[in-house]
């Protein structure tokens, strides 16, 4: 059996052999994927019709992780079906299991983030029409109409979608409360609070605005610089992590007798999980050394 | 007591040394939140004992956790609560960050004998300010060295283990 096994593999070629569950793979991946991104924008709109969330992507109530929660299960399923149809084996789906929730919780996380980051740069322009508006005579509810009337940025959007409470009866320190809670950005978090509070107590706004420009566009400055430089990093982290796997590539493709030498010597595996090892701490140090706070 | 002890070595000894400098962050920058608000507060005329809690229950959700516990007020014995004077000169002997006591002095002492305190107050929120962006830009600075070190501590001796790993063995094995 083993020795029919043997010449099967050798008639497909080793290229072949270590190319086909590779693909196998991908396919279940991507397939898993797909349909759990499908799935989740799906119940992410319900989620949002029904309960009226202002929340990015799954980021929101309790209500979208459960969503979240239940879909992955049967994303996985999926992922396990398509395995054992068309290979008969459950491995590629175990292995979708292990990968699937790692990949898309980056691919959320990395969405969100996207979001909240547009969010918080547009909120600058808005911040400054709305000192123009204060300045010119207007008051703080009138001018937080106005402007989110006109403006189409994604901060302005997101407003807006809030003040239609404030036409069903709700007040306006109520309205800008849940707009911050929902929003979840700590960065403009504080401002806006700052802002309510003013609004509550009768306080001018203005002053309160003139002050916060400055300030919000400078942390946006050194945020976007750190992000940037965290990015660089990230790209020569990847590179260095890469490297010692490719020259054991090299190796395997132009020297395939040295390399088989090598690995078919005890301690092989022994440098390779080292090495591994190494690489992962020094992954985990370098997010930490360059996180701000 | 022992076990209990024992168990918060442990703890210290897995913490990562560099938590200590993000809570800083996080409490410098709740810290001007609070200031700016407060001066918001004065300048408009309003008394720094009704201000200040005004203020804390403003800020509540998006403050670090230690500086609300920090600004609010103790309950002292017999179930009285800290004045605002109280606080001050509780934040003016042992606030967290030592280096920030002087100015919860500087506000108890004009608090105490009565004179304006809008100007104090505006002037720590932007020296707080400035320190913040200094120690923003001293990070992105620092960086780009930092992570050449690490690529080289961590990500050099990995491709050398590649490179020469084999080559040891053999050696070694020769030797067997």
């Amino acid at each position: 059996m083993l020795l029919q096994e043997v010449s099967i593999l050798q008639k497909m070629g080793v290229m072949t052999v270590l190319f086909y569950p590779c693909f196998v793979f991908l396919v279940v991946l991507i397939i898993s994927f797909c349909a759990l991104k499908a799935l989740g924008s799906f119940s992410h709109y319900i989620a949002w019709r029904e309960f009226q969330a202002a929340q990015g992507w799954l980021g929101g109530p309790s209500v979208l992780r459960f969503w979240f929660n239940g879909l992955w299960l049967l994303t996985l399923l999926i992922g396990f079906c398509v395995s054992w149809i068309w290979t008969g084996k459950l491995s590629f789906g175990i292995l979708s299991i292990l990968l699937v929730p790692l990949v898309f919780r980056y691919f959320v996380r990395y969405q969100e983030h996207r979001w909240r980051r547009s969010i918080e740069t547009s909120s600058l322009s808005f911040f400054n029409a709305l000192l123009g508006l204060i300045q010119s005579g207007r008051g703080l509810s009138s001018a937080l109409f106005d402007l989110a009337q006109s403006q189409s940025t994604p901060f302005g959007k997101k407003l807006k979608k809030h003040l239609h409470n404030y036409e069903e009866g709700r007040g306006l320190i109520l309205i800008l409360s849940q707009f911050r809670n929902k929003m979840g950005l700590p960065t403009l978090e504080n401002y806006l609070s700052t802002i309510e509070m003013a609004y509550s107590q009768g306080l001018e706004i203005a002053p309160l605005l003139e002050k916060m420009i400055p300030t919000l566009e400078m942390e946006q400055h050194y945020k976007i610089k750190t992000e940037e430089l965290r990015h660089q990093m990230a790209i020569q982290a990847i590179l260095a992590f890469v490297m010692p796997w490719f020259l054991g590539g090299v190796l395997f493709l132009f020297n395939r007798e040295l390399f088989q030498s090598v690995t078919n010597k005890g301690g092989t595996q022994m440098i390779g999980a080292m090495a591994l090892m190494i690489e992962g701490v020094g992954i985990w140090v370098l997010w930490q050394i360059t996180k701000f706070s | 007591m022992g076990a209990m002890a024992n168990h918060k070595i442990f703890l210290k000894l897995f913490k990562n040394p560099l938590s200590r400098k993000w809570s800083e962050r996080r409490y410098r920058q709740g810290l001007i939140h609070f200031f700016e608000a407060l001066s918001l507060h004065v300048k408009a005329g309003f008394a720094l004992s009704y201000s200040w809690p005004e203020t804390i229950a403003s800020l509540e959700e998006s403050i670090c956790e230690r500086l609300r516990g920090d600004l609010a007020s103790k309950t002292k014995e017999a179930e009285l609560e800290e004045t605002v004077g109280e606080i001050l000169k509780r934040l003016s002997r042992s606030c967290w960050i030592a280096s920030y006591q002087i100015w919860f002095g500087v506000v108890s002492e004009l608090y105490e004998s009565g004179a304006p305190l809008s100007q104090a107050v505006e002037a720590i929120a932007t020296t707080l300010r400035r320190e913040q962006e200094r120690d923003l830009e001293a990070h992105c600075r620092s960086l780009p060295m930092k992570v050449n070190v690490t690529l080289m501590i961590f990500f050099l001796p990995p491709t050398f283990l590649f490179l020469f790993g084999p080559l040891v063995l053999e050696i070694l094995s020769q030797f067997k």
